[in-house]
């Protein structure tokens, strides 16, 4: 792991008490999200968030053209022609200059949402946002903040109410991997990088796969604690995340592909044997899966065999985290 | 107009109340009082001792007759037909200056009173300044409403419940009617009764002082605003300034008053509690930054971190100055402006879910009127440094929930066991029950103000967890913090104090948890000799530790139980009690 030694690099232009005196624009950003089967309000509320942080970036002239581009996984269109035309007016009235939205026909995850979406990208920058995140309006100023920089390959915004427990450098940001939650991206890392590996990661880990894929390509990933995006995550009566039988799934199946991608086949091994026999349901379909896909052939090609941007730790994370949402 | 209303002046009557007003604000350089619905005309030579020239006017020909034949000059009018009234009222002034006008025990028989009051205000345009006096009787004394929950209302020939009255005047009601008629409130001295004329019959125990029903009543009635003792409203209107309209007051306001404490130090928060609260599922809802001592620079900052938000949302947020005090005057500040039919408290370091205000308002659609309770989570947070030198924070621990999950009243009464963040209050428990934040209070101005609508209003859980509470560590700057624990004891001494002196209102099955403590300490003292000291006999201890327990599992079973609930507490106190009897 080299995160010390790549923030040392930078630490000429973060002096405390001051920021960068030149901040590039974002010249033009598309802005994606993928749906599937949204909560009612969740995509107009979501354009409302946009459309203050667009607002507030543009009054600062700190921002160029603006590409709303709505993908939809559901099984039926999640928005009418007269609920698109009402996003598109509240969009228009806060500075997006164009919204668009395709409705896939199938299922093809968050990955291959966005993946899908990514065809058409032509702007400067990419920001992926979850449909039920609400950005704050000094998101977009705050996640360009770091782009002086220009090794700088991801910049994530900070999740309230929860916050993600994943350790960040505290002066320059810098962490293992960037949540797509909410995440802007320079057109030239998807050139250098390449799209979401939409075939290993259906819904999980798709972000860790490319946060780890662009720090291989010698990119930073940094955390920017000043970017908020409200992301709407509940909590149980024990104080746990509210997770769903599709996400507990997901979520097994990823830590499997992504312990084989990343050259640990003993983990996923390992993995693969503690969810075979495991009590939860989800845990033995996804470890039934993954084993179809080993007997097939069609795991990924392991990468990064040195270790060099992959982190494993004991407690299934990816990164070291400053506590748990388990505990 | 009979006998029954030929009153004499004296001290000590609201006529003496009356004329003391009119002495006050009487126009000095003009010598005219008038007395619209004069009757006998109680005050006319009191104020012609004055050096004033009374003018009565009445419908009634026998009062009339009777001022005429003392010497005073008289009219008649008919005020139900104000119009025609009017013009002979205006010819009878003539051109001399009229220094008051004055309205005794006539308003509630009209059923025309506003225009009577807009009518009044026009009796001499020309002279203008002139005060109008209104006396008025209160039918919201306590004795009215003691007498109400009883079943009783004794109409009388006389008095605050007349047999000819026609309007029924509040405190509130009489600041409607005066405002809506153009007519301002400058000054005051009602006429205060502890026994009312209604104060009867002698030996009903609602209306017995000592009592422990009169004296809930009676606290219920003091707390919830003026003239619980109030006889008769007396009081001096100006009609020199139209009464500013009473914005919103027919327009239907928010479900929820959103009330933010801030002293404009926490910037990273308070934008994070506004993000919040602009992403909410439900946007019935207004907020209230209550900006505490704080500068007209950081007012400004403020204001702009609502504004970034879009009109929707910034339209509904008001940045209020609150000047000294403790911690509680702003949030009095805030429960006075507030427009919502339920109150939350949000201080600028707290965050919420999506579903905050949605949960509190699909709970009140089922429990409207009781304090809307979530499941409160906490987490650790310490100050940081962020990135160009921001002061920012951390997060160091998972979420917890600490609290229970339902809401307890006896358990509450030992320590507060809901932050603020995690409930909401109905605004009338503020507004009709006048319940406010106590200023002498440096801290727990919240567990009081919980405690004391939870008693008057009951709690219903929703059983979600809604909000995270913020747990500073070590350089924040939290009132856990930064009080003392001495400033905390003497606090909750105080509430507990306050709380103890009047009779409480306990929920339904209270009676349960108080035998459950009974039952526990009985259990506890049992296992001691008689010298005081711990009996060495384990079995013994066990077996009557199993007893305790044992109660406490009947007591919740009998709790759970919904067809036990009319006798509960009758049987359960005897089956306690003949089990301990037994072991005993």
């Amino acid at each position: 792991m080299t995160l010390e030694g790549e923030t040392g690099q930078s630490s000429r232009a973060y002096t405390e008490g001051s920021e960068p005196a030149v901040v590039g624009p974002l010249t033009s950003v598309r802005i994606q999200t993928v749906l599937f089967h949204p909560a009612e309000g969740d995509v107009g509320r979501l354009v409302r968030g946009l459309g203050n942080a667009v607002r507030v970036a543009r009054g600062q002239d700190r921002l160029g053209r603006v590409h709303l581009a709505i993908g939809d996984c559901s099984s039926v269109p999640s928005l009418t022609v007269d609920s698109l035309e009402a996003v598109t007016r509240s969009a228009q009235n806060d500075g997006i200059d164009q919204v668009s939205f395709d409705f896939f026909g199938a299922n093809l995850g968050s990955a291959g949402g966005h993946n899908r979406l990514l065809v058409q990208f032509k702007e400067g920058f990419v920001l992926f946002l979850n449909p039920d995140a609400f950005a704050s309006p000094h998101m977009l100023l705050e996640l360009a903040l770091p782009l002086w920089d220009e090794r700088v390959g991801i910049v994530e915004a900070r999740q309230v109410p929860l916050e993600h427990p994943k350790d960040f450098d505290p002066v320059f940001g810098d962490t293992s991997w960037a949540s797509t939650a909410a995440a802007l991206v320079p057109r030239r890392v998807i050139e250098s990088v390449g799209v979401f590996d939409a075939d290993a990661f259906f819904l999980y880990c798709d972000d860790v796969d490319f946060s780890w894929r662009t720090r291989l390509a010698g990119f930073r990933v940094v955390h920017q604690p000043t970017a908020r995006v409200f992301h709407d995550k509940r909590l149980t009566t024990e104080g746990r995340m509210v997770v769903s039988d599709a996400e507990v799934y997901y979520a097994a199946e990823a830590a499997m592909m992504l312990a084989w991608k990343y050259s640990q086949p003993e983990l996923a091994a390992r993995l693969l044997r503690g969810f075979s026999t495991s009590p939860i349901s989800g845990h033995r379909k996804a470890a039934k899966s993954f084993r179809a896909r080993m007997n097939d052939g069609t795991l990924p090609t392991p990468i990064d065999p040195e270790g060099r941007v992959a982190q494993f730790f004991e407690d299934g994370n990816y990164a070291r985290h400053r506590f748990s949402y388990d505990d | 107009m009979t006998e029954r209303y030929r009153f004499a002046y004296s001290d000590g009557t609201v006529y003496q109340s009356v004329v003391s007003l009119v002495r006050q604000f009487r126009v000095r350089d003009a010598s005219v009082v008038i007395d619209v619905g004069c009757g006998f005309g109680a005050v006319a030579e009191p104020l012609r001792d004055e050096g004033l020239t009374y003018i009565g006017f009445d419908a009634d020909a026998s009062g009339l007759a009777d001022l005429e034949a003392r010497g005073f000059e008289v009219a008649q009018v008919d005020l139900l037909d104000i119009d025609a009234a009017l013009p002979t009222m205006r010819k009878k002034l003539g051109s001399r200056g009229l220094a008051a006008v004055m309205m005794i025990d006539t308003l509630e028989h009209l059923s025309n009173g506003a225009d009577v009051l807009r009518g009044i205000g026009t009796i001499a345009p020309d002279h203008g300044g002139y005060p109008l006096v209104i006396a008025v009787p209160n039918v919201t004394h306590l004795d009215i409403g003691a007498k109400l929950l009883v079943g009783r209302w004794d109409v009388t020939e006389t008095g605050i419940l007349d047999s000819t009255h026609v309007a029924f005047y509040s405190s509130d009601g009489l600041r409607k009617t005066t405002s809506d008629s153009g007519w301002v409130e400058i000054g005051r001295n009602d006429f205060v009764l502890r026994d009312s004329d209604q104060h009867f019959p002698a030996d009903a125990i609602s209306l017995q002082r000592g009592t422990p029903l009169h004296d809930l009543l009676s606290s219920v009635r003091a707390q919830a605003g003026e003239g619980a003792l109030v006889n008769e409203f007396v009081r001096a209107y100006s009609a020199l300034q139209r009464a500013s309209s009473e914005v919103g007051e027919n327009t239907p306001g928010p479900f929820l008053s959103v009330l933010m404490r801030t002293q404009g130090k926490r910037h990273a928060t308070i934008q994070e509690a506004l993000l919040a609260l602009a992403a909410q599922t439900s946007q019935n809802f207004e907020v209230l930054i209550l900006a505490h001592d704080v500068s007209r620079d950081k007012l400004g900052d403020l204001q702009y971190l609502a504004d970034c938000f879009g009109e929707d949302f910034s339209g509904r947020v008001r940045v209020v100055s609150v000047d000294g005090g403790g911690r509680s005057r702003p949030l009095n500040v805030g429960v006075e402006l507030a427009q919502g039919q339920y109150v939350a408290l949000l201080d600028d370091d707290d965050i919420v879910f999506g579903h905050w205000v949605e949960t509190f308002e699909r709970s009140a659609d089922r429990a409207s009127g009781q304090i809307i309770r979530c499941v409160p989570a906490e987490q650790d947070v310490r100050p940081t440094t962020w990135l160009g030198g921001r002061n920012g924070y951390t997060t160091t621990s998972c979420p917890r929930c600490p609290w229970p999950e339902r809401f307890d009243l006896l358990d509450h009464l030992l320590e507060c066991r809901t932050p603020p963040c995690s409930y909401a209050l109905p605004r009338s428990a503020f507004a009709d029950l006048g319940i406010r934040f106590d200023e002498k209070l440096s801290v727990v101005e919240d567990w009081d103000v919980l405690l004391r609508v939870a008693l008057m209003c009951g709690v219903a859980d929703t059983g979600e967890v809604t909000a995270l509470w913020r747990k500073w560590g070590e350089g924040g700057d939290s009132s856990k913090l930064i009080h003392s624990d001495a400033e905390w004891r003497q606090a909750r001494d105080a509430v507990i104090a306050k709380l103890d002196s009047q009779p409480l209102l306990f929920p339904a099955r209270s009676l349960m948890g108080l035998l459950q403590l009974q039952s526990r300490i009985e259990a506890l003292n049992a296992m001691q000799d008689e010298d005081g000291t711990m009996s060495d006999d384990w079995e013994s201890l066990l077996s009557r530790a199993a007893l305790a327990d044992e109660s406490l599992r009947a007591i919740e079973v009998i709790k759970g139980s919904t067809s036990w609930k009319l006798t509960t507490p009758i049987r359960a106190a005897g089956w306690v009690r003949r089990r301990l009897d037994r072991r005993g």
